[in-house]
């Protein structure tokens, strides 16, 4: 377990810039105490200093999972965002959307959203923006990128892709073995 | 839907029935999360969406995110609004007993409300109201009912307790409505005969007075036993509030509980609240009201004294929730009971079938309950609090056992007892002997109580304030029974359920020598519980303890603080100064663990300033801007405000540049200047005349200055006429002139004896003139003329034949040198080598090469044109000057 490197930093900060843009700060420069970024075995937690504390007691080998998983970096050194960030990613997403009930089995299956899934979109959503998917509950099934802007959105036919798939809480259950 | 979200969403439907909302769409999850709209949000929403396949699911999701937070909200309000409503229920029975007059119902009427297993149905109608805490605290202030019967009262209730059975009713109802008061503000009438039945539905009607008493008792007990349940979720208030309604709502079962195990129970429930005493106490703490203190030493004095004269016997209350009023009316309502007590007891112990050791018990623990009564008031009157109203409330209870194995006993033989009219034995009597009897003891109590005070007061001196339970036990050191009674609370609850059991024997026969240790013990566990020592403690803890406590001073001081809570308010492991670390200790800890945390906070602030530098860099907020900001701002100055400084560098800017347009002014000027200088140019070239000019005028140099004017006016005569000559000469005539003039100048060369300086323009004029002269001389007309003509062709025809002749004439003796040109001038027609020949094709020839000629040329030109210019400028000048 070590802090991410500058370049990691960056590679990750701006993926996460796709979701939730400069509120990256709001997950830096906490008030309710320090949170940082470490990188495990590839993948990047996100932990409160009194965990991380924690787990200096632990040995690198049997450590397996702390704090909150962001995501891993990929051998060619792309981030790759995990579902599990999604908690961290909902709450301060700029560009949302909610998927009408027929559409939401479709997208936890890991399918891409049609435009006829599409029950509401965020204004000016740009072309390949990160989105964060919710149902039309509110609940946060997870996040995509916009395959079309806003405008684009609304003239699609209604078998036409509007967002592509990233994750969703269905694989909690899919990949259950994957996420730590 | 919601109007929430309606006012905020910013939504619009398109025809595709996709919705685009704003960045400031309010999702309905946060809403949840605020808590604001939970279930109308979930079920308005589910509503709305009419073809909403999941909605169930939805709801589900949703449910199961609300209730989280709700639920412990109900909890609470649950606890709260039980307390409030068992206390209106209760207040409403109150309210009826005033209105009928009928006796002290309450605890009875307590048991139609809810057990604490019905909370589900309870949480319901608590839903309805929002009565926080301290309003149910103020509701059960308000509430608080006070009963007061004279001991004549009580005579007539011990009559009537004699009385027949069928009278027992009246005989309940009858002192309240002699000489029950009650104090609330609030009247809900309840139907009597409801209550009557369901008095008369659990307990006999007589015991409802005692069971009152009892179920409070058992209620406190009750609380304390059932309080661990309730303890750890809830706060202080909250506690005590569970407790009472536990205690409140556990009131049927306890009843019932009475009713087949009272000894055990009593037994059981003693040691309890010894063992809880502490507990107890804490609620106490919490509950007790400061400004209640004085108001209830007021009170504790003047009903004392009441009490004392007889006049009033007892009070009821609703909630034992510490005050010292409360406390206090409980006590008298204790009195009443026990002297309610007394009569059926005796009467009981005489006439009933029941146990007859208990009812001797009971009868000889008469006095000593009576004196404890008594001190109890004592320490009312001490206005002893909280505290106390744990250490007498277990008094009480100690006491009590007395009490409720009566209750018990009556309960249990209720029905029978109505049946068996009790006969009234010297009633009267025996009244009167244990008035007296009380009031010796009450007496004897006050005497004990007043030394005790003063060894309470020795004690305390000497003990440091903080050390209050250090004096405690110094002073139960100093007491014989102090071993017993440290043995009692070291004692196990199994042996504690024992020893309170004996205790409450003990207490019963006291009179008796039978268990004369444990009769020691117990007056050692009442004097523990009720002796007026404590109080005093207590009391002066009671000020203890809003004053500062120097072992909880500082950081150590937190530290022992966090110990002590750990504990609870357990007062044997209270903390003192002597558990305190020394700061020098603390200090290096805490300079240790400074250094390690700030090392570690360093690291991470730093690591946390890197990752905002980076973020500002993806993201591409760059300081840049707000530089350019800041510095613009800084720029932005007043113009108005601004005033010109020219010691100041930077204000050369407002300064105005005239200097490089004048320098060019001037640099023009003298370009001009330059360039209308003449250049230097050398005359020679002028000059130079081809023709020996010396020769040609050295004959008119003596021609006088009289000819001279002649020759002037002449000469314009002749200039006209050449003039006119000009202009219609003819080849002839040139010719003619030609030979003249060839003829002329010889005899002007040869005639010219004087020195001839040339300047500039006039040297032709005055050649003209000298010519003149000289032709004057000779021939005054013609000789100019042919001067002047250096041209043959502009030579006058007039004249031609004189001229020639008198040439001729003259020049012969200057012929010999100029032999060529007299020849050349002399033959009008071209003869065969003539000169002319010669000369005419040399002037269609270049004299120089050309680049020679086009220098000539330019030098030429460019004096040539700054003449020009002079003259032009001359010329403008004079005529501006014609102007003027």
């Amino acid at each position: 377990m070590r802090p991410l490197t500058d370049e990691e930093t960056k590679t990750m900060f701006e993926k996460l810039s796709k979701y939730i843009g400069e509120n990256i700060k709001l997950l830096i420069d906490r008030p309710d105490g320090t949170y940082c970024f470490r990188l495990h075995n590839d993948r990047v937690y996100y932990i409160s200093e009194k965990i991380l504390k924690l787990a200096t007691n632990i040995s690198r080998d049997k450590l397996i999972s702390i704090g909150t998983c962001f995501g891993k970096f990929t051998k060619t050194h792309q981030f790759r965002l995990h579902i599990t960030a999604l908690d961290f990613l909902a709450p301060y997403a700029k560009f949302k959307v909610w998927l009408k009930p027929g559409g939401e089995q479709s997208f936890l299956y890991g399918n891409h959203i049609m435009k006829s899934g599409l029950g509401r979109i965020t204004e000016n959503t740009a072309q390949y923006q990160g989105v964060v998917v919710y149902s039309m509950a509110d609940v946060p099934l997870g996040f995509g990128v916009a395959a079309k802007n806003t405008q684009e959105c609304r003239r699609v036919d209604p078998m036409s892709i509007v967002v592509f798939h990233q994750a969703d809480i269905g694989e909690y259950i899919r990949n259950e073995d994957m996420l730590t | 839907m919601l109007p929430l979200k309606d006012s905020q969403l910013t939504a619009k439907e398109t025809e595709d029935n996709i919705e685009v909302v704003g960045d400031d769409f309010m999702m309905r999850s946060i809403l949840f999360q605020s808590g604001k709209s939970k279930h109308s949000t979930s079920s308005g929403h589910l509503h709305e969406d009419e073809d909403y396949d999941s909605a169930d699911t939805d709801e589900i999701l949703t449910r199961s995110k609300a209730p989280s937070a709700p639920e412990t909200e109900h909890n609470e309000d649950l606890e709260t609004e039980l307390v409030g409503e068992i206390l209106s229920d209760k207040f409403e029975n109150k309210s009826a007993e005033k209105g009928i007059g009928a006796f002290k119902t309450a605890p009875l009427t307590k048991k139609p409300t809810a057990p604490p297993d019905d909370k589900g149905e309870e949480s319901d109608s608590s839903m309805e109201s929002d009565s926080s805490m301290e309003s149910d605290y103020e509701a059960m202030m308000t509430n608080c009912c006070r009963l007061e019967i004279s001991l004549g009262d009580l005579e007539l209730l011990a009559k009537q307790q004699s009385s027949e059975t069928s009278e027992d009713d009246e005989k309940n109802q009858k002192p309240a409505s002699t000489s029950v008061s009650v104090q609330s503000t609030q009247n809900q009438s309840i139907n009597p005969e409801d209550i009557l039945a369901s008095i008369l539905g659990t307990a006999s009607s007589e015991d409802e007075s005692e069971g009152k008493k009892t179920v409070r008792k058992k209620s406190k007990k009750k609380s304390v036993s059932s309080l661990p349940a309730f303890m750890g979720t809830k706060s202080l208030f909250g506690m005590s509030d569970a407790s009472k309604t536990e205690s409140e709502m556990g009131l049927k079962t306890q009843n019932s509980r009475k009713c087949t195990e009272e000894p055990n129970f009593v037994s059981k429930s003693a040691p309890q609240t010894s063992e809880i005493h502490n507990e107890d106490l804490h609620i106490d703490l919490s509950n007790s009201v400061t400004p209640a203190v004085s108001f209830t030493q007021e009170l504790g004095s003047s009903e004392k004294e009441e009490e004392e004269k007889g006049v009033k016997a007892a009070e009821s209350l609703l909630h034992r929730s510490g005050s010292a009023k409360e406390v206090k009316e409980k006590k008298k309502v204790l009195d009443f009971s026990v002297n309610d007590d007394k009569n059926s007891i005796l009467e009981n112990a005489f006439s009933s079938c029941k146990d007859s050791e208990s009812g001797d018990n009971k009868e000889d623990g008469l006095p000593k309950t009576l004196k404890s009564i008594q001190s109890k008031k004592v320490k009312g009157t001490t206005g002893i609090l909280s505290n106390s109203d744990a250490s007498s409330e277990d008094d009480e209870q100690s006491k009590h056992a007395t009490t409720p194995e009566t209750i018990s006993s009556w309960e249990e033989s209720g029905p029978s007892r109505k049946a068996t009219a009790r006969p009234s034995i010297g009633d009267e009597e025996k009244q009167k002997l244990d008035n007296e009897r009380r009031l010796a003891a009450l007496e004897q109590r006050q005497k004990e109580s007043a030394q005790q005070k003063q060894l309470i007061q020795g004690a305390l001196a000497k003990v440091d304030a903080p050390n209050a339970s250090k004096g405690k036990h110094i002073v139960f050191d100093s007491d014989e029974d102090s071993e017993a009674e440290v043995e009692d609370s070291c004692i196990p609850d199994t042996r504690g359920k024992t020893l309170f059991d004996n205790k409450s024997k003990d207490i019963a026969a006291k009179p008796n020598k039978e268990s004369v240790s444990t009769k020691k013990k117990t007056s050692g566990a009442c004097r523990l519980f009720d002796s007026s020592e404590e109080e005093e403690e207590e009391d002066s803890s009671d000020e203890e303890r809003f004053q500062i406590k120097p072992q909880f001073e500082g950081k150590a001081g937190q530290k022992l603080m966090e110990l002590q809570s750990r504990f609870g308010a357990d007062e044997r492991f209270q903390m003192d100064s002597r558990f305190m670390e020394s700061e020098e200790e603390e200090e290096e800890e805490l300079k240790d663990s400074g250094k390690v945390s700030h090392a570690d906070e360093g690291e991470l602030t730093e690591e946390k300033n890197k990752n905002l530098e980076i973020l500002r860099s993806v993201l591409n907020i760059d300081k840049q801007p707000s530089v350019s900001e800041s510095t613009k701002s800084k720029i932005f100055r007043d113009i108005s405000a601004l005033h010109y400084d020219p010691t100041r560098e930077d204000h050369v800017a407002f300064e105005k540049k005239k200097e490089p347009k004048t320098e060019g002014k001037a640099t023009r000027r003298k370009k001009k200047a330059e360039a209308e200088k003449l250049p230097e140019v050398s005359k020679e070239i002028f000059y130079d005349v081809a023709v020996d000019l010396k020769e040609v005028f050295g004959s008119t140099a003596t021609t006088t200055e009289g000819e001279k004017d002649d020759v002037a006016w002449d000469k314009k005569d002749e200039v006209e006429a050449e003039e006119e000559k000009e202009q219609s000469f003819t080849a002839d005539q040139n010719k003619s002139e030609q030979t003249n003039n060839s003829l002329v100048i010889p005899e002007n060369t040869e005639s010219t004896g004087f020195k001839f300086s040339f300047f500039g323009e006039d040297e032709e004029m005055e050649t003209d003139a000298n010519v003149k002269r000289d032709e004057y001389k000779i021939e005054p007309l013609k000789g100019p003329k042919v001067s002047w003509q250096g041209d043959p062709r502009f030579q006058d025809s007039s004249s031609e034949d004189e001229d020639r002749e008198e040439t001729e004439e003259d020049n012969t003796a200057s012929l010999s040198a100029l032999s060529d040109l007299k020849t050349s001038k002399k033959m009008f027609f071209f003869y065969k080598d003539d000169e002319r020949l010669k000369e005419g094709p040399c002037m269609f020839c270049r004299p120089a090469t050309l680049e020679d000629q086009r220098q000539e040329w330019e030098e030429k030109r460019t004096s040539l044109i700054e003449e020009y210019r002079k003259k032009h400028k001359a010329a403008r000048k004079k005529l501006r000057e014609s102007y003027n």
